[in-house]
């Protein structure tokens, strides 16, 4: 019988700014939490009603996770639901006559209402406490992510930093969800030759890779992207299935892109009249999305339909028994086609899909469990562990070099765009590695200090800057953000080397980048990088 | 929706937006001009965004709202200044993917200066040589190639000649008909650029298999012989 894993990966970049009253790029976390996660939980929680035996792996990267537990985030968040709140109300009043607006206004408000009640009172300000109920009791399996969300191919040279973003990603996994990651999802599904030893070494059981990772593997695997295989480390490596992944996330024929569902870019925020929405965007009057859209995708036009949510629902519920007809119809070739017993579709998406940008995704993910647990001829939806204790791996294979971004391998993160950033991230490690051989084993401030170096470090790695400076979007933000981390290093150096180290820049500094509170500096020696770099 | 927003703004922030945009504009450009070509550039730079991502890559991008490209981007005030260069001798390599790399370096300002003042100095070079062996203490070279920089070049991309290989880069300094190693980078595996089997090699029950995982549908392409959809780094 044929085995499904839903995975979804969850992560936003540390964004977190006590020195501004309200700062626009908060709202990433804000959006994904009103739009996506809180949506999953609910998902969850009709399901569980329903004694519906779904199963779902997800990651959280450790910004995020950080985030979604910090109070301060969490006290912005509510600030952020009140005003929307406000603005659910004047719009309620402004499209009261109109049969069409009115009921969407409504359902905005009943959604915002519902998010603070659920913040405060069913998760009491940690919503990463729902999942990990769902977690506890089986439904859900939770994968470790790295550090700072890293692409750890740009970092080969530097291995102790790969290992460093992986062992710091597990520990923080475990002190957030209380027990150590089975698996490890891979940013950007980044893997080169060799780096499945460090998630050994970690105690990590499986990964999942591109599914050209491991196509392109020695040697090509015989059951092609449906079955696990085994890496020189003994590592398992759970290949993506790009075949069943094209029908959802397909931009021309993908399920979101149904013209009756939402459409994600209309915005009152750009719609109405500035001094209207003036409380809602930017303060510098910069109109950014507000959060209602009234609109659904219509077409390849600006004459956008009015959204009906009983049209979406219908297609929703449509979409998912087609996409269980069709899982139905592909696991039939495969166990005519494949050699292993029990071939499994690794289905893995970003989080952030469902809910954010295709505003119906949750409900997707709800209904198509409901036709699995409907129907009686599989696939059976499972988790990676549960999978690999009853079939393990089937094959040794050496995945290759590869990532799930635009044409599969570094591009997204490597190109004039960003590429300016790798030399001054890579000279931050070094000079970091020179400051712990300096002050190998400090206490007190000196090792805040150096600890929170090792930090602005670790945030100048997110792959998310040189994402967004290839992405083209908010450009000045990520340029901003790369700069400022290694300027903080460059701080920590000289403050220290003059030993000058002032208590109040330090306190500030470390309350506005806390992440990773259980870190140590120690842990960022390069003896061997150097040791290599001496010889020639 | 752009050209309406765009005639909302005043003169003035269509300037700052044409600059966001990196439009270039002649001096006596009208505001209906300026508009119109707001539309055209917004257009085609989302077109080309859109084109040229993979799903994952535009899923992502939903995730850092901020302005449009028809709004003023937003201003958190300057930026602090990284150094240009770092002083010391070091060369790293980084691989773009199987056919291109990516490689950076620095100059001790010692070096820079002895290198400039020095009479015989004619310049430096990258000497990209595939190494045969995997021990990163032993360099034995199976074939290399030169590029030569300019002493106020950084970073390069260079076409990796072979795939399945392990490269490195040589910092050299031209000197007097002679080559000074400056510095030796990092050693990368440069892996086969698709299938480890040749199209016309697959058995029927390979091709099966490879239909059904969606070989079309791949992020990178298949087979080595459509490396042309690799197009030198922009």
């Amino acid at each position: 019988m044929t085995n499904y894993i839903l995975i979804l990966q969850s992560h936003l970049p540390l964004v977190r700014h006590p020195e501004h009253e309200r700062f626009l790029e908060e709202r990433w976390l804000f959006e994904a939490i009103s739009e996506t996660y809180l949506p999953l939980l609910r998902v969850m929680d009709r399901l569980a009603a329903d004694s519906v035996p779904f199963r779902l792996a997800m990651s959280f990267s450790p910004t995020l996770s950080f985030m979604l537990q910090d109070p301060f985030l969490m006290d912005r968040y509510r600030q952020y639901l009140d005003r929307s709140l406000e603005l659910a109300e004047r719009e309620c009043q402004r499209t009261a006559g109109d049969a069409q607006v009115a009921p969407l206004a409504r359902m905005y408000r009943e959604r915002y209402r519902r998010d603070r009640l659920d913040l405060d009172e069913t998760y009491d300000g940690n919503i990463l406490a729902g999942f990990a109920a769902y977690a506890k009791r089986g439904n859900l399996e939770l994968l470790a992510s790295a550090a700072t969300h890293a692409f750890l191919p740009h970092y080969r040279d530097l291995e102790e930093l790969v290992r460093v973003q992986i062992e710091l990603g597990i520990e923080s996994h475990r002190r957030t969800f209380g027990e150590a990651p089975r698996g490890f999802w891979l940013p950007e599904c980044g893997y080169y030759e060799g780096l499945d030893r460090f998630l050994a070494d970690s105690g990590v059981k499986y990964f999942i890779s591109s599914a050209h990772g491991v196509l392109f593997g020695s040697p090509m695997p015989s059951n092609g992207t449906y079955a696990p295989v085994r890496t020189p480390s003994g590592v398992a490596a759970f290949p993506r299935d790009v075949y069943t992944a094209d029908w959802v996330w397909s931009n021309d024929h993908g399920f979101p892109a149904d013209p009756v569902y939402r459409d994600f870019y209309r915005d009152v925020g750009y719609d109405l009249p500035l001094e209207y929405v003036a409380p809602y965007i930017h303060d510098d009057g910069i109109r950014i999305p507000t959060g209602f859209k009234y609109h659904s995708i219509t077409g390849d036009t600006d004459d956008k339909m009015f959204y009906q949510p009983e049209l979406a629902a219908e297609r929703v519920r449509a979409q998912a028994a087609e996409y269980v007809q069709r899982l139905r119809g592909h696991a039939e070739r495969l166990q005519t086609a494949l050699s292993v017993d029990a071939p499994v579709v690794t289905s893995a998406f970003d989080t952030e899909l469902f809910g954010h940008w295709w505003f119906e995704g949750p409900d997707w993910i709800e209904a198509v469990m409901r036709e699995f647990a409907a129907g009686d001829s599989g696939p059976i939806p499972t988790l990676p562990s549960n999978y690999l204790q009853l079939h393990g791996t089937h094959e040794a294979v050496e995945p290759s070099f590869s990532s799930w971004g635009s044409r599969g391998y570094a591009e997204v993160w490597l190109d004039g765009s960003n590429d300016w950033i790798n030399r001054h991230v890579h000279a931050g490690i070094e000079r970091l590695a020179d400051l712990v051989a300096r002050f190998p084993d400090e206490s007190g401030l000196k090792e805040r200090a150096l600890n929170q170096a090792a930090r602005e470090v670790l945030l100048a790695m997110a792959s998310d800057w040189p994402f967004i400076l290839n992405a083209n979007t908010v450009v000045p933000y990520a340029k901003r953000r790369v700069t400022e981390h290694l300027t903080n290093l460059a701080h920590v150096i000289e403050e220290l080397s003059r030993q000058t180290m002032g208590t109040e820049w330090l306190t500030k500094l470390e309350k506005a980048h806390p992440i990773l509170p259980f870190l140590d500096y120690r842990r960022f020696a390069l003896g061997r990088v150097a040791s290599v770099r001496e010889l020639i | 929706m752009i050209r309406q927003r765009l005639e909302e703004l005043s003169m003035e922030s269509l300037l700052i937006v044409a600059s966001h945009n990196q439009l270039k504009l002649d001096p006596d450009v009208t505001r209906d001009q300026l508009v119109d070509e707001l539309v055209d550039a917004i257009s085609e730079s989302r077109r080309e965004r859109e084109a040229g991502s993979s799903p994952s890559v535009r899923v992502q991008q939903a995730k850092y709202t901020g302005p449009r490209d028809d709004e003023s981007p937003l201003d958190h005030g300057p930026i602090a200044a990284l150094p240009e260069r770092y002083s010391y001798d070091r060369i790293t390599l980084m691989l773009r993917d199987p056919y291109w790399a990516f490689t950076f370096w620095d100059l001790s300002r010692a070096a820079r200066d002895e290198l400039s003042g020095a009479a015989d100095f004619d310049g430096l070079s990258l000497r990209v040589i595939e190494v045969e062996n995997q021990d990163q203490s032993d360099v034995t070279i199976i074939d290399a190639f030169e590029i030569p920089v300019q002493l106020s070049d950084a970073s390069w991309y260079f076409y990796v000649p072979r795939q399945d290989a392990y490269y490195r880069v040589q910092l050299l300094a031209r000197r007097g008909g002679e080559r000074r190693l400056v510095a030796l980078s990092n050693q990368v595996y440069v892996p086969r650029p698709g299938l480890p089997v040749a199209a016309v090699d697959l058995a029927p029950a390979q091709l099966a298999v490879l239909e059904l995982c969606g070989v079309e549908l791949l992020e990178a392409p298949a087979f080595a012989e459509q490396r042309s959809t690799h197009g030198a780094p922009v």
